[in-house]
């Protein structure tokens, strides 16, 4: 299993390796100029040209991404062009915010899409057909629309959570907690309908088999033959499915962080491609390649815990 | 209310033309006592009504994320100004009335004879850092020096200084290689140069990026800071003037979204939102916001091939039916927020430099256009390239508005979009544009400043002079502000006449505060609002207290 793992990191290098050559090419194909941003518009030709020079913008597109990768190697992800801080910190300060969202909304998406999946599956009728429906709706509405009327249900009007803003969980896990809720409520709509279909589907499917039918007629309680059989056999596509929607919440932090006020990665993003910021979107980049890996790696391991068969090293 | 009657009087020539004349006299009237050519003394009279000193726990304001918390390399925008004022407090405080009054100095002023290139400072006596370093001459030259070679966005305002000497304990002398005629403008809380660092942050200025080294009012609790959501500033117990500091704590969050923001506002978890845009306003004013608005720039297609190196733009004739063909009226109406007034004018009614004899110049007239175009030898219209920037024109709206209008005299619009200004700022100096989309600044320094703005590489980059113009800014500029009108009016004309721009209408800066706070309203002299200020009665504090 830890070879298995190592092997699997190892493999992401040349991964990350090409995701940042990409970037890098991208970020120098949009027109743009740092140096334009951070002086503003009313200066001259000179001052924006010294500026460049002193950014290191003025060499070859080849030579500024071997600087980049010679400071990489050395443990630096080099400093924002505008802020001057250490891009390591920068995300490391944004990491958790992100973090916390995306597995809030995972583990909330998990949770309440396999409740709503075994409750369809076993009973059926009028409650399948409201998840079938909420799961079309749930990919429909924009979650920065489900953003807004969230705040304006339960923080303007209820005034039960605050509407936007984050507070670190090492300064009050209670306000943490409440300053999160929204956001991954927002997060989680699609991904919990998602899960639910997706379960509904399987476990309906594994209902209907015979090794099913076997325990039921056996005399095993059937909480028992759901929970403890059918789930299990039911459950590989809806974790495959729950690591599809974690991806894509990590592409959704990055509205919902805008919608919600929240200093993550994904606002540390939206910013740094407005200000042409190279050092700070590789960054942020790669640290998201490295989480969608990660994401990847854990959704492997479940699926040889979920099934033996299933062999890691193949 | 202001606004409004202005929109009344365009409908009404003559009394136009008597309120314009008034509000220009009232103009020149303030500009006269923010500074002249001998050294200015300041007060900071205070109302009998604004308490004194602490009077209240929290003030919390909604900015956007900071670009930098060190002065010298912050942004600017209006949160970028108010961040470093909260900490920083400057050498001169722009009134809301657009006159200075002393803040870290006490009086200031250019050299008599000097044509505005030397200026002399004495400072106020008694001043600490938030690190308890005594402020003296010494310092502030030091401070100045590095906004000057910082490659931030001040350093272009100092470029043209040659020495900052210290003449003595409190007294600094800076030298220009060229007139610099808005300096109290450039020290003020307006720009940041004039916010002095203290002696420990310019040896060690990375620390500035995580903590403070002014003479402010606050100082910034990195503590309770989190970075890029909310920053907390305590007050300062060496603050110089503690009487102007009502507030224990300001709390400022960092919300870029205004319906984030608005709601937040309704929620009571904001006191004032610095930055809406104008469409805003009236959401936030149904949200029980006082909503306070001035124009602060004038939405404009700038005609930067003047010389005509590219385009049919460098006949007069041409450039003149471009502005004939525009329906300012319409598009101030349709775009403009609901509070936009038309111009046709570089400098907007009661500014420095408006020249009311010019209020409708270009009044809207297809028919009289298509005969400029005619004349000049296009009756059949020709294509243009023009570069927008969806970051100072959401969805492309002046840009389509204008294609359609000039299209009707077969001008062909071909626009391209950029997404910022980091993509459009070089893209207009490409010269392959040429005209651009692009505000004309009004701002707090007004007309000189506006023309400075507008004849910068990137609102000219075909380079485009006129000796005509060069001189008859040289004669303005080295006026004191007192004798300076009648010479920026002609600086107007010349720029009117020639129709280099076709300003179209004024964009609104919108700030909304709840009405438990005071707030001091900006003014057509003064766009920002400033939570702090050097004066009990200018500073913010809680209604009724």
């Amino acid at each position: 299993m830890a070879l298995y793992v190592l092997r699997r990191l190892a493999l992401a290098i040349p991964l990350l390796f090409i995701v940042s050559i990409l970037t890098f090419v991208m970020v120098a194909l949009i027109p743009g100029d740092p140096a334009v941003r951070i002086l503003g518009a009313g200066h001259t030709l000179a001052q924006y040209h010294a500026l460049d020079r002193k950014l290191g913008l003025t060499q070859p597109i080849l030579s500024q991404y071997w600087h980049w990768l010679d400071r990489l190697l050395h443990g630096s992800l080099g400093s924002s062009l505008f802020t001057q801080q250490s891009v390591g910190s920068e995300i490391s300060q944004r990491l958790g915010v992100t973090l916390s969202l995306v597995v809030g909304s995972t583990l909330l998406s998990l949770i309440i899409g396999v409740a709503l999946g075994i409750a369809t599956a076993v009973r059926q009728g009028a409650l399948g057909r409201v998840i079938d429906t909420l799961s079309w709706v749930g990919f429909a509405i924009p979650n920065f629309w489900l953003g807004l009327i969230l705040i304006e249900l339960l923080a303007v009007t209820a005034k039960l959570l605050p509407p936007s803003g984050y507070v670190p969980l090492g300064q009050s896990v209670g306000a943490w907690l409440k300053s999160l809720v929204l956001p991954v409520l927002t997060l989680s709509a699609v991904g919990a309908t998602g899960v639910a279909k997706q379960t509904r589907d399987s476990l309906g499917d594994v209902m209907s088999s015979e090794f099913i039918s076997a325990l039921e007629i056996a005399g095993l309680p059937r909480r028992s033959v759901v929970l403890c059989h059918a789930l299990r056999n039911a459950a590989l596509p809806t974790v495959t499915t729950v690591g599809l929607f974690a991806v894509a919440m990590l592409g959704g932090t990055i509205l919902v962080e805008q919608v919600f006020a929240l200093p993550g990665l994904g606002s540390l993003a939206v910013q740094a491609a407005s200000d042409h910021d190279l050092p700070v979107i590789e960054g942020v980049v790669l640290t998201f390649t490295l989480i969608v890996v990660v994401v990847n790696l854990v959704i492997d391991l479940s699926y040889a815990w979920l099934n033996p068969r299933v062999r890691l090293a193949a | 209310m202001r606004l409004t009657n202005c929109r009344s009087l365009q409908e009404r020539p003559n009394m136009l033309i008597a309120a314009a004349g008034v509000l220009s006299a009232l103009a020149i009237a303030a500009c006269g006592s923010s500074s002249a050519h001998h050294q200015t003394k300041t007060n900071s009279g205070t109302s009998s009504k604004a308490p004194r000193g602490f009077v209240a726990q929290t003030l919390t304001l909604q900015f956007n994320q900071p670009v930098s918390l060190n002065p010298a390399l912050e942004g600017t925008y209006q949160s970028d100004i108010d961040f470093g004022a909260l900490d920083y407090d400057s050498l001169i405080y722009q009134l809301p009335n657009g006159s200075y009054t002393g803040d870290l100095a006490t009086s200031w002023g250019y050299a008599p004879g000097s044509h505005n290139e030397i200026f002399n400072i004495t400072l106020r006596k008694g001043v600490h850092f938030s690190d308890g370093s005594l402020m003296t001459a010494k310092s502030v030259v030091a401070s100045l020096e590095y906004f000057k070679n910082a490659h931030g966005p001040q350093s272009g305002y100092l470029a043209s200084m040659t020495s900052a000497k210290a003449t003595g304990a409190y007294s600094v002398q800076l030298k220009f290689d060229a007139p610099e005629p808005a300096l109290p403008f450039i020290f003020s809380q307006y720009q940041d140069a004039g916010q002095i660092i203290g002696p420990q942050g310019l040896a060690h200025p990375s620390m500035l990026n995580t903590s403070s080294d002014g003479a402010g009012p606050y100082v910034l609790n990195s503590a309770q800071t989190v970075a890029n959501s909310s920053y907390v500033f305590d007050a300062n117990p060496h603050y110089w003037n503690p009487a102007a500091v009502h507030y224990r704590r300001v709390v400022v969050k960092v919300v870029t979204d205004p319906q984030t923001a608005l709601s937040a506002a309704r929620a009571g978890e904001i006191d004032a939102l610095t930055q809406l845009p104008p469409q805003a306003a009236s959401t936030a004013k149904a949200d029980g916001l006082n909503v306070y608005q001035e124009p602060f720039s004038i939405a404009s297609l700038i005609l930067m091939d003047r010389s005509g190196t590219i385009s049919p733009l460098g006949k007069l004739a041409v450039r003149q039916a471009i502005n004939e063909a525009v329906n300012r009226p319409a598009l101030a109406k349709g775009l403009g927020g609901g509070q936009a007034v038309p111009t046709d004018e570089v400098a907007l009614p009661g500014t420095l430099g408006y020249d009311p004899s010019l209020a409708d110049r270009y009044p809207y007239d297809p028919s009289a256009a298509r005969k400029l175009l005619a004349k000049a030898g296009y009756p059949h219209g020709f294509t243009l390239p023009v570069l927008d920037t969806l970051a100072l024109d959401p969805n492309g709206d002046i840009a389509a508005e204008l294609k359609s209008q000039l299209a009707a005299i077969g001008i062909q619009l071909k626009i391209t979009e950029t997404p910022s200004p980091a993509q459009f700022l070089p893209a207009s100096l490409s010269k392959r544009y040429p005209a651009v989309i692009w505000p004309l600044a009004q701002e707090g320094a007004g007309f000189p400043w506006s023309v400075a703005f507008a004849l910068a590489p990137f609102t000219n980059a075909f380079g485009t002079t006129s000796p005509q113009l060069n001189e008859l800014l040289a004669a303005a500029g080295a006026l004191p502000p007192t004798q300076s009108a009648a010479a920026y009016r002609r600086v107007e004309d010349f720029l009117v006449e020639n129709a280099w721009y076709v300003p179209l209408y004024s964009l609104q800066a919108v700030f909304a505060v709840r009405p438990t706070v005071v707030v001091q309203p900006p003014s057509l002299q003064n766009t920002t609002m400033d939570p702090v200020a050097p004066n009990p009665a200018l500073s913010w504090y809680p209604r009724g207290s």
